[in-house]
């Protein structure tokens, strides 16, 4: 008998000291859930989307058999080429197997690789791609933490949208832009404005209560239906006039604002908050862009899970070159969207470069010796950037840096003009006759579209330029007994009747406003030149 | 006569009375009326209108399918199980007509159901078509391939067989005349072995294209009886090397179609000549249409056709024509009405099979034991041939190469069983498809009349010997 | 005794065999195809034409499997069972058969006439016979009320009514019935009883399974008492129960000394015998159905079944909606000339006794009225209640006896 007892309560001090000690564990494993971020925040906040929640429970077991089964269909029907049930399926895979980032993965970038290039129309290419994003995001929002998601998505904006290789990518970027333009309202948005907006239609409620003349002027209007109210704004981009009128500047801006913040994270999934933490960071950005998406898309990556991640800021430091390469969108018309549009430098990222490749220097995880070149090459062609667009300051500091940091023999050898002149030259002495006739047109032809689009000093540096490597050529082979270079004034002037050609008439006209003296001169030049040519045909033709 | 028909009418209306019934009724409702608003269609017109046909008859189809097990079985068991069986045939009815009439009363039920379900589906497409904002070019595409019932016909497949024992035999009299001996060609089984290695190389590599060479395919059996008016159909897809969907893009080729006709002028010859498209750009890893430029009069003689292609590609290596991926020829045959109800009525066939094979399993089991043996016969049916179709495309699997068990097994069981899937031809309906006549007759001999009959009978037989009274839950 | 009970005994042995079981067995076997339980062990018994048997016997004793193997639900594993000449489960053989199970297995959601008239699609009637037969079938088992209201909806007794009806329904030669006066409250009793009555005059062949003995005792001819899948018994009613060592008579009322002086007469015919006097008894159920005649004559209204009364008309081949002269034209069909007579003679017998049984009563009357100092329209009119009841009893008696062609109309 006592033996019983004694057993028992030896096994129940037992258990008592366990749980004592449990508590302990708990909240280590707490603390360490959080800081790895083990736990999905998004769907415990707002709980398990319902159709997710459906498909978990009711089907059970049979899900991922039915995952499977609609996978191995859709990769059959793609083998036979029939596209059209991908997008449901895709949609349903997803839905079924939420936290399959790589099945996810996978198929945004099967949609958005592989079957926009069996489309021939650029429209059907663009559909596929966008295609391969809305389903990205969506799985972004299943797996706020898993930085696979982050990735493509942000690859896809990067190397599909972004890059040069897919034929149709003048049109996606012309797409994408028309598509953003009209959310954002104007080219560059103020977002210090939207960041500010109310975020939740409860803020707005705050914000506009019961007795503000601002909701009374919306009662007025529709009754308060905020619902409609937002699809009209989507239609026409704007607040309806009727509305307006009633409203106050202010009020009318922070509605107006509220609306395109709504917007914007319904069409895209951005927030607008969050857009501006990344220009604060990285530089003014050009927001039309597909440059800057895939930024704000690896910096959410970073932001959401533990630790650094080298896919990431990797794909961030090559948006960074991309942007400082091609970031800013020169329209013929300010906030008018045309097919004419040049993507230009943007040197507003430098700095952000700079730092994150420091940075990535700096850490001990990464292997550095495919970083150094990059960098290396980085500076070089930020140098000769900013020296081309005047900025010759801040072309300077880098040149410094260049010397210091790295192994470039010119750069400590020359001086700062000597070495972007022979950056310049390097392809001027080493080319032919054609290869420096190309050259020099498409310098000529820069400076000249850049004064199209009005952008005046640049324009200036760019034929300064031309006319330094036109000097320079002529001087390297005037022994030569060649056909030579046109004059380099009627080089100039053909290239600009070129682009008045070619291009909308605000662009012409501003051109013809600058070189007006030049082309006068080059017709009667040409005029001559006609008929010269014409009795050399008479007398070579019998 | 009068009893049958009375039975039929009790058995409607204890149909009708099911929970379970009205609850996948609610279920066809629903995937009728809301499904189409949930899917996802490509984007363009013609790919919504593809995704509504094929899910929204198919859900349909699937939840009549469901619906006429759950109450076949339920109808056919309880009533033995209850012991209310036990006034009906003390009566002077046969058991056989006792079961007949309540297979024909759920299957009246649910072909009534699939009549509404179809006309539903008809007329939210019409409805579709005719509101909405379609380009012109859209809607030509539209009614084109898909709103319109196209017999498919293949390319003559060329005999690999005399292929390769060609091959094999040139090879032989080659090792001989080298003076080699081979040790493989020595005896019957090393021969044997080399012909199938031999015909296999010649299959994979049939469809192969070098650079500057062409391929040609013959059509025949195509109908006589064709005019200019009637517009012919070219559907190819195109890859490159291997039939991977990485590394696709365009390349560069030329269409050449033979153009026969009798020369006026001379002794009524017929001449072939060789037309050829100017080279364009052509995409490959997608199934593609074409019209036939040629005047149909030109291309089809004597229901034969010729179609060529010429590889004018510098950047790959090889196209690849992948075998049984066409080049096929579309011809218009009928209307996509009439398509529509053929369809349906082959989705009626299918639903007269399953509750043929539902009756008979209720009636020689209890309730749950006899929707359990029906859905593993689906399951069963459908897993099979899902192993035998879909399987070799995903794992770049030569259907020649029939080794893998999941294969040998559900070709085996294929010949035993119905497997679903044929009753589904939605997808035929989606791609603008005939569905023939002669494929219906098949279908329902081989199903219907060579499968699911003798199931029938044998269940109607052990139904008519059966001790009724053993059974009864109330002892 | 015991060797008498178990020979078969034939009540009408130049009438047509429907059933014969000869050696009949019934093994039910388990899962694994061993013998499980001896249900009925090889039993012989014949039923003739025109009998209605008794199958008695306790829970377990093999009444229902008899039953089930005489419908084909079950089939025999040993002997030989035919109903009329056939196998059990020859289709053609159904149309003459009706059976109405222990159990009545219907169709909840649909109403009396529909389920009769199911029911009678099954044998192939016309749309008009159904319908007629139908209705007529509800009105005699006093369902009529009920025609439309789900079967779902009935208590345990009109459930029963409706397979009562059903059974019937082809006008079958054969009845089984099994069970039929369970659930039944004693007036619906009284009418099944009378029905089996009427079907034997029909020369219809009924067999009755019950538990109730009272009521097999009034109906049958023949019992078969089974007990363990053995007959123990198997013989006509008057052979197995009456007590020949006994007599009872029953006569009127008799004064003291008339009694004593027929003790002396006892006692002197049989030395030992003791003779008990009392009050014959009517059965609780005669009892029972005449206070609610009465009820019923002051119409009080009830929901449940209501005895029908009148026997459904294609049974009886003509227009007769009134039961009591339809129960007289039923007979005659059936009759031989030497039944007709032997009804004649017991009709002027019993016609002469009710006569005399009238003149006894008047006399009593005038007796009573006489002796009887209490006055007061109260005394007479209990005097005259109780005789008038006891008027219309005899009244009753005779008209039961009565078989006179024509009928008498009363």
């Amino acid at each position: 008998m006592k033996n019983r007892y004694a057993l028992f309560f030896a096994l129940l001090a037992g258990t008592v000291v366990l749980l004592f000690a449990n508590v302990f564990v708990q909240q280590r494993m707490a603390v360490i859930v959080k800081e790895d971020k083990l736990v999905d925040e998004s769907f415990a906040a707002d709980g398990t989307p319902p159709i997710v929640a459906f498909s978990t429970m009711a089907l059970g077991g049979f899900r991922g058999l039915i995952a499977d089964i609609l996978w191995i269909r859709a990769g059959d029907l793609q083998q036979k080429g029939q596209y059209y049930e991908l997008v449901q399926l895709s949609d349903w895979i997803l839905k079924l197997q939420p936290k399959f980032s790589t099945a996810a993965s996978h198929m945004g970038w099967n949609m958005a690789y592989n079957v926009s290039v069996a489309c021939k129309r650029p429209e059907d290419r663009w559909r596929w791609v966008r295609r391969g994003i809305q389903l990205m995001q969506e799985a972004v929002t299943m797996n706020p933490n898993d930085p696979n998601v982050y990735h493509e998505l942000a690859w896809i904006y990067q190397h599909k949208l972004g890059n040069v290789l897919d034929d149709a990518q003048r049109y996606y970027k012309e797409t994408m832009a028309r598509q953003l333009i009209f959310i954002y309202g104007k080219h560059y948005p103020d977002w210090d404005a939207l960041a500010a907006a109310p975020a939740t239609e409860a803020a707005l409620l705050e914000r506009f209560p019961a007795d503000h003349p601002a909701w009374l002027a919306i009662l007025e209007y529709n009754q308060g239906d905020l619902a409609r109210l937002f699809g009209e704004f989507q239609m026409n981009g704007d607040l309806p006039k009727e509305l307006k009128d009633k409203l106050s500047p202010e009020d009318a801006s922070v509605l107006d604002s509220y609306f395109r913040r709504k917007w914007l994270k319904k069409e895209w999934n951005v927030d607008a908050e969050k857009i501006l933490a990344v220009d604060k960071e990285y530089g003014e950005l050009d927001w039309l862009l597909p440059e800057s998406y895939a930024i704000y898309w690896g910096h959410e990556g970073l932001a959401h899970t533990p630790g650094d991640n080298l896919a990431l800021t990797r794909l961030i430091l090559h948006s960074l070159v991309a942007t400082f390469n091609y970031g800013r969108m020169l329209l013929p018309k300010e906030n008018e969207i045309s097919d004419f549009f040049l993507l230009v430098p943007n040197t507003g990222v430098i700095d952000a470069t700079r730092t994150l490749y420091q940075k990535v220097m700096k850490s001990p995880e990464y292997n550095h010796s495919p970083f150094e070149s990059l960098y290396e090459n980085f500076l070089i062609d930020s140098i000769v950037t900013l020296y081309t667009y005047s900025q010759k300051d801040a072309a300077a500091q880098l040149f410094k840096e260049l010397r210091t940091e790295t192994k470039n023999k010119n750069a400590r050898t020359m001086t700062l003009d000597q070495f972007v002149l022979n950056e310049w030259e390097d392809d001027i002495t080493t080319g032919d006759f054609k290869q420096i006739g190309n050259e020099l047109e498409g310098l000529l032809f820069t400076a000249c579209l850049l004064i199209g689009y009005g952008d005046r000093d640049a324009a200036a540096d760019h034929l300064a330029l031309a006319a330094r490597v036109y000097a320079s050529y002529v001087r390297q082979h005037q022994d030569l007994d060649r056909v030579a270079l046109p004059s380099f004034d009627e080089m100039k002037a053909r290239t600009a009747r070129a682009i008045i050609e070619n291009y909308p008439p605000e662009i012409a006209n501003r051109i013809r406003a600058e070189l007006e003296e030049d082309l006068k001169k080059q017709e009667q030049a040409g005029a001559a030149n006609a008929s010269g040519s014409a009795a050399d045909q008479e007398a070579a033709n019998p | 006569m009068t009893a049958f028909l009375a039975i039929v009418k009790l058995t409607i209306r204890s149909a009708v009375r099911s929970h379970i019934f009205r609850l996948l009724l609610i279920l066809l409702l629903l995937s009728i009326f809301l499904l189409p608003f949930t899917l996802m269609g490509d984007g363009t017109p013609k790919g919504e209108v593809q995704i509504f046909l094929q899910y929204c008859l198919g859900f349909a189809e699937f939840i009549l399918c469901l619906s006429s097990v759950w109450l076949a079985c339920s109808e056919i068991s309880t009533d033995v199980e209850n012991a209310q069986i036990h006034m009906i045939v003390v009566k002077p009815v046969r058991r056989a007509v006792v079961l007949l009439g309540k297979y024909a009363g759920v299957v009246l039920i649910h072909l009534f159901l699939l009549l509404i379900a179809a006309v539903a589906v008809y007329v939210f497409l019409s409805f579709r078509l005719s509101t909405s904002d379609i380009s012109e070019q859209d809607r030509t595409m539209l009614q084109e391939q898909v709103l319109t019932a196209r017999a498919l016909y293949r390319p003559v497949r060329p005999d690999f067989n005399a292929m390769a024992q060609e091959e094999l035999d040139r090879r032989i009299a080659e090792a001989k005349g080298h003076g080699q001996d081979v040790v493989q060609y020595r005896d019957d089984l090393g021969r044997q072995e080399a012909f199938r290695e031999i015909r296999k190389e010649l299959i994979a590599t049939y469809g192969l294209i070098s650079e500057n060479e062409s391929l040609f395919w013959q059509f025949e059996g195509l109908p006589k009886h064709l005019d200019d008016d009637d517009v012919i159909f070219l559907r190819y897809t195109i890859y490159v090397n291997r039939y991977y969907i990485q590394d696709q893009n365009s390349v560069r080729g030329q269409w050449a179609f033979a153009a026969t006709y009798v020369r006026s002028d001379d002794d009524g010859n017929v001449v072939t000549d060789l037309v050829a498209m100017p080279e364009d750009d052509y995409l490959t890893a997608a199934q593609n249409e074409m019209v036939v430029p040629l005047r149909t009069s030109y291309f089809v003689y004597d229901g034969r056709a010729e179609v060529g292609f010429l590889n004018k590609d510098t950047k790959t290596s090889e196209l690849n024509f992948e075998e049984g991926r066409g080049p096929f020829l579309l011809v218009r045959e009928t209307g996509f009405f009439s398509n529509y109800c053929r369809a349906i009525l082959v989705m009626a066939i299918g639903i007269l099979s399953i509750t043929l094979l539902a009756s008979a399993v209720a009636a020689c089991m209890s309730l749950p034991i006899a929707i359990f043996a029906t859905a593993a016969y689906m399951l069963v049916g459908a897993l099979a041939n899902y192993m035998v179709t879909s399987l070799p495309n995903v794992t770049e699997f030569q259907a020649e190469t029939k080794v893998t068990f999941g294969y040998r097994f559900g070709d085996l069981m294929l010949n035993l069983i119905v497997p679903l899937q044929d009753f589904f031809v939605t997808g035929y309906l989606a791609n603008g498809e005939l569905v023939s006549f002669p494929f219906i007759g098949l279908l329902f001999a081989k199903d219907f009349i060579l499968r699911m009959l003798p199931v029938f009978l044998l269940g109607a037989w052990i139904y008519t010997r059966r001790e009724l009274a053993l059974v009864s839950k109330r002892g | 005794m015991a060797e008498a009970l178990k020979q078969p005994v034939q009540s009408a042995p130049d009438r047509p065999v429907v059933v014969s079981a000869v050696g009949l067995t019934k093994v039910f076997r388990d899962f694994w195809n061993r013998p499980k339980a001896k249900a009925v062990n090889d039993i012989d018994f014949e039923v003739r034409e025109g009998e209605v048997v008794g199958l008695l016997g306790p829970n377990g004793s093999g009444k229902s499997t008899t039953v089930k193997m005489l419908l084909g639900l079950l089939y025999p594993t040993g002997g030989r069972l035919t109903v009329f000449g056939k196998s059990p489960r020859d289709v053609e053989n159904k149309k003459l058969i009706g059976y109405l199970p222990e159990e009545t297995y219907l169709y909840k959601y649909l109403t009396a006439f529909e389920t009769l008239d199911f029911f009678a699609s099954l044998f192939g009637l016309s749309k008009e016979e159904r319908t007629r037969r139908c209705d007529q079938l509800l009105n005699m088992v006093g369902l009529a009320h009920a025609r439309n209201r789900p079967v779902g909806e009935f208590s345990k007794g009109m459930a029963r009514r409706i397979g009562l009806a059903q059974a019937m329904i082809n006008d079958p030669a054969f009845l089984i019935l099994d069970e039929p006066t369970s659930g039944l409250d004693p007036l619906g009793c009284r009418e099944v009883k009378d029905l089996i009555k009427l079907l034997k005059k029909r020369g219809k062949t009924v067999i009755v399974t019950s538990h109730l003995l009272s009521d097999v005792e009034e109906v049958c001819d023949r019992i078969i008492v089974l007990y363990g899948g053995r007959i123990r018994a198997n013989g006509g009613m008057e052979d197995l129960l009456t007590i020949r060592t006994n007599d009872t008579i029953t006569v009127p009322r008799l004064p003291e000394d008339a009694l004593a002086r027929i003790r002396e007469i006892v006692r002197e015919s049989v030395p030992d015998g003791e003779m008990s006097v009392r009050h014959p008894h009517m059965s609780l159920e005669d009892f029972f159905v005449d206070i609610v005649n009465e009820a019923k004559k002051e119409s009080l209204e009830t929901s449940g079944s209501r005895s029908g009364g009148a026997i459904a008309e294609y049974l009886t081949g003509d227009k007769e909606k009134d039961a009591k002269a339809v129960l007289d034209s039923l007979t005659r069909e059936e009759e031989t000339p030497a039944q007709t007579l032997e009804r004649k003679m017991e009709a002027d017998a019993a016609k002469a006794a009710a006569d005399a049984a009238k003149r006894k009563q008047d006399e009593l009357f005038a007796s009573l009225q006489a002796s009887d100092p209490v006055s007061g329209e109260e005394k007479s009119r209990q005097e005259r209640e109780e005789i008038e009841a006891k008027m219309s009893e005899a009244n009753r008696k005779l008209k039961d006896l009565l078989k006179s062609p024509g009928g008498k109309k009363d």
